[in-house]
């Protein structure tokens, strides 16, 4: 399991959902894509500055390249999934779109990829939306469009009342508890239906 | 907390305008500087906010790798 930071390169809040899919049972990775550029400051700002001055490409060849890493690592069952979120949930966009070897892919407000690149898409997809998010919300339609069009499997959910980045409980002004919780679960349910269950902890 | 405060932040994270300006909007909708340095904790990412799982937690086995990427293709 991949997870794709925001905007703001690998941060303490990144990590800790890397151990939420990890205490389920997955083997879960982070990887800081701004290590193309030095790695993640550790303020905020600078990291945000960092991040806008990162040639985007670079950062999703990065995160495209932890396919077959994880892939490969021996404790892997072989299946890879990618959950990210808003920067991230780009990434995993163009992550589907990218690798033949994904088999899940979860982003979260994440801006959807052109239509050109859909028939590539091998992974399942669970695209998890903000109700006030129009920047992103307005690439919906063409996208889901384009996934129909080609047969390829996903769900959509917008969520009622909520904010961009309402997944991310360290920012109080946009967590949205409820919403986030439920989001949570059809996450972790459609990484078990689309790549099995984790094992349990012996 | 009002939309538009919110929007005024998703924009500044996403680059539309630098940290100056975003204060002084900012302060334009709070009503005043002070209440706009107020407002700065709850909308930031404030990592003294307790992790749902913790780093140290005893269930899991964490490192630092490295992988190879070839770059762009």
């Amino acid at each position: 399991m991949i997870v794709i930071h925001e905007n703001r390169g690998l941060n303490p809040h990144i990590e800790d959902i890397a151990r939420r899919l990890a205490v389920e049972g997955y083997l879960a990775f982070a990887p800081d894509l701004l290590s193309v550029n030095g790695g993640t400051p550790p303020e905020e700002d600078r990291a945000r500055e960092l991040h806008q001055k990162t040639e985007r490409e670079d950062m999703i060849a990065a995160a495209l390249a932890a396919i077959p890493f994880m892939q490969k690592h021996a404790e892997s069952t072989g299946k890879v999934g990618a959950v990210g979120f808003c920067f991230g949930g780009g990434v995993v966009n163009r992550m589907a779109a990218g690798s033949p070897d994904l088999g899940a892919a979860v982003p979260y407000y994440g801006v959807q990829i052109p239509v050109e690149m859909v028939p590539a898409i091998k992974a399942a997809l669970l695209l998890q939306y903000a109700e006030n998010d129009e920047n992103i919300n307005k690439g919906i339609v063409a996208y889901e469009t384009a996934l129909a069009a080609n047969n390829k499997k996903y769900a959509i959910y917008i969520y009622p009342g909520t904010q961009h980045a309402f997944n991310n409980d360290t920012g109080a002004a946009r967590y949205n508890k409820a919403a986030a919780e439920l989001a949570w679960t059809r996450t972790l349910a459609f990484f078990a239906e689309n790549l099995g269950a984790p094992p349990k902890a012996s | 907390m009002d939309q538009k405060i919110i929007s005024l932040y998703d924009r500044f994270t996403h680059g539309g305008m630098n940290r100056r300006e975003f204060l002084d909007r900012l302060a334009e909708l709070a009503g005043s500087a002070a209440a706009a340095v107020a407002l700065l904790p709850l909308l930031q990412n404030n990592y003294a906010q307790a992790a749902i799982v913790a780093p140290d937690d005893g269930r899991l086995v964490s490192e630092r790798v490295s992988y190879e990427s070839p770059g762009r293709r």
